[in-house]
């Protein structure tokens, strides 16, 4: 049998050589969301998994009524923000006070990744201890120093349990930033300092001048990425309050789990899943768009 | 304007000291070139003027102030770097009118002096535009202007014409020599490039390994180099040596390579009858003859370098060879004989110690 010639023509090695990741590509990412997206259009629940009925576009219109849904983005919204904010600024304090000749500043920069290090639920863990209301040293240490004066349940009250989440995310993501700062700084060149030492630039003008301008495409992507790393958080906060108390917490990957898993409404924590995933796709082709001009410009 | 008076300076990282003891004056309105190898220290010095690098020991006067522990923005001096050190995020006109800013300079103080050193440097048309969009020539305008529109007592240059290519670098050389002679503001530039330094300095300041090698008029240097190092380092082509002995006969004084090669030496070197030397004698000051004559040598023509204006022979006679310079044209070609003899007047002699061997008077 004679081969067709359109086969002749095809290059088969690359497409044999790549069929594998793709297929696992396809297996472990494609084919879930699809079937997430899928799932969004019925009203399946984890007891008849089954025997769901479609409903087409009904569970977003729930989810468009559902006050939930939008305390979620609210919550996700004040989350991304502040641990974005602290994360950053955080970072940038410890790259700029080790960017310069320490004694000893290999040693404290290995110090200072170790929170990025260690696992999230270890991280998460230790936190919970130092926050409890009973045990906790952070009460402790507050009621010994009289700032307060009866232990305070941080995980539990509405007002609290943010700020905490927020100072753990911050605590344990800042050394990422600060990596990446670390590495923005490095490449201003020594020169442009010098040429502002010169032309009368004190530390402050300095930093606004030289310092800040030469992060910038640094700070475009970092601060895209720690915002899409918000968005994506569920073990910590899961962790440590579960989006409680009152809801004070639950972010929209929070409440997606909690739709899925507590309230067993697949269908519908489908299509919560969905939003989130189109955030996320957008806030993706924001940051590539970024990193793709940045690495274009150098 | 200001003098800068530098004296006993030294510079150590740690044990290693690489400036050591330097001392000299560039007077009010001087242009100075530091020139050197790379390494010898030209541009610590630089920067320790600047204030940019500490001062280990010695000191350094601008004007009636000693300058040791000041800041560089009190140093009132202005430095162009060999990158340029341009702000990218900043416009040309930014770029320029930062310095004033920083001094609290009135807005349309400082929008009237950038627009006077912008139609200096030709730059008026630029103004609006950022770093990025500038070619090399442009950018090193940039830097000049952003260093003129203070009107500092000093202005400091770490090799600027390094980055740009040789045509572009002939160009601002002029550039930089004209407005120099417009502004009279004292100057130090450094470059490693001896042409550089001839061309546009008033005096040079030789460097090597962190010593001060010489230091005078351009044309001093090239005629009296206080030694084989200044003698090589100053001219181009280079100068030519080669090792052996002065010997005193009837009929003069000779000087006599280990392969045989004679010249007569003039009676004023007589001081250094019997003693191993070595000679100088620059490219230019080797006569050529197509035939022999009284007092000349053969050689052998083993390569010749025409670049239209003159032409650049190379001479070997055994292990000894020579490069001279002819203007004009010349038919000697490769692998003939020629004469030559160096001229008296022009002939320079080194003792072992490398040092210039003065002639009697």
């Amino acid at each position: 049998m004679k081969t067709p010639a359109f086969i002749k023509r095809v290059e088969w090695l690359p497409i044999f050589l790549l069929a594998p990741v793709t297929l696992i590509v396809i297996a472990i990412i494609i084919w879930p969301i699809l079937q997430a997206l899928s799932l969004s259009f019925y009203n399946t629940r984890i007891l008849n998994y089954n025997e769901g009925r479609f409903i087409g576009l009904l569970n977003y219109v729930v989810l468009w009524q559902d006050e939930y849904f939008w305390n979620s983005l609210k919550v996700t919204a004040i989350y991304g923000l502040s641990t974005m904010l602290l994360t950053y600024g955080l970072g940038l304090t410890f790259a700029m006070l080790l960017y310069r000749p320490l004694p000893a500043r290999g040693f404290l920069r290995t110090i200072f990744i170790l929170p990025w290090a260690i696992p999230e639920v270890v991280a998460v863990m230790i936190f919970v201890w130092m926050l409890d209301p009973q045990f906790g040293v952070i009460n402790h240490f507050l009621m010994q120093l009289g700032f307060i004066d009866a232990p305070i349940a941080w995980l539990s009250r509405s007002n609290t349990a943010m700020p905490a989440l927020v100072l753990v995310t911050a605590w344990r993501a800042f050394p990422l930033a600060m990596l990446i700062l670390l590495a923005g700084l490095q490449t201003i060149p020594k020169e442009h300092y010098e040429a502002a030492m010169i032309d009368g630039a004190g530390p402050i003008a300095r930093f606004f001048h030289v310092t800040l301008p030469g992060l910038r495409a640094v700070n475009v992507i970092l601060i895209l990425l720690l915002i899409l790393n918000s968005f994506r958080a569920v073990t910590m906060i899961y962790a440590m309050t579960r989006g409680g108390p009152a809801r004070s917490t639950e972010t929209l990957s929070i409440l997606t789990y909690n739709t899925a898993f507590d309230y067993q409404r697949i269908g519908y924590a489908a299509a919560q899943g969905t939003v989130l995933l189109f955030i996320l796709l957008v806030l993706s082709i924001i940051y590539f768009s970024f990193a793709l001009r940045d690495r274009k410009s150098s | 304007m200001a003098q800068v008076k530098v004296s006993d300076l030294k510079k150590a990282y740690g044990a290693t000291e690489v400036l050591h003891n330097v001392s000299l004056v560039v007077e009010d309105g001087q242009f100075v070139a530091l020139v050197g190898p790379s390494g010898c220290g030209k541009s610590t010095m630089l920067r320790m003027i600047a204030g940019l690098e500490s001062i280990t020991g010695g000191e350094i006067e601008i004007g009636d102030d000693v300058v040791n522990d000041m800041q560089p923005k009190d140093r009132d001096i202005a430095m162009v770097f060999q990158n340029y050190a341009l702000y990218p995020n900043k416009t040309v006109k930014n770029n320029m009118a930062f310095p004033l800013r920083m001094n609290r300079v009135p807005r349309d103080q400082i929008e009237k002096k950038v627009a006077e050193v912008a139609e200096i440097l030709g730059l008026t048309e630029y103004l609006g535009r950022y770093p990025k969009q500038l070619s090399g020539g442009q950018r090193q305008r940039v830097a000049m202007g952003r260093a003129i529109v203070r009107d500092p007592k000093v202005f400091l240059f770490d090799e600027p014409l390094s980055n740009l290519d040789a045509k572009l670098r002939v160009k601002m050389r002029a550039e930089i020599k004209e407005l120099h002679q417009r502004l009279k503001t004292t100057t130090i530039f450094v470059t490693h490039d001896q042409v550089e330094a001839m061309t546009m300095a008033d005096k040079i300041v030789v460097m090597r390994d962190g010593n001060l090698e010489q230091f005078g008029d351009p044309l001093e240097l090239y005629d009296s180099p206080a030694n084989k190092f200044v003698a090589s380092f100053i001219g181009s082509p280079a100068m030519n040596f080669l090792e052996g002995k002065v010997e005193g006969k009837k009929g003069g004084l000779t000087f006599v390579t280990a392969a045989g090669l004679t010249f007569p030496v003039p009676d004023k070197y007589a001081a250094i009858a019997g003693q191993s030397v070595t000679l100088g004698i620059r490219p230019e000051h080797i006569e050529m003859e197509g035939e022999g004559s009284d007092g000349a040598v053969p050689i052998t023509v083993s390569v010749v370098e025409p670049t239209g204006s003159e032409a650049a022979f190379v001479l070997r006679s055994g292990p000894d060879e020579l490069v001279a310079v002819k203007r004009g044209r010349s038919n000697f070609a490769p692998g003939s004989t020629v004469w030559i003899r160096p001229e008296p007047d022009n002939m320079h002699f080194f003792g072992a110690d490398e040092q210039a061997i003065v002639p009697a008077a």
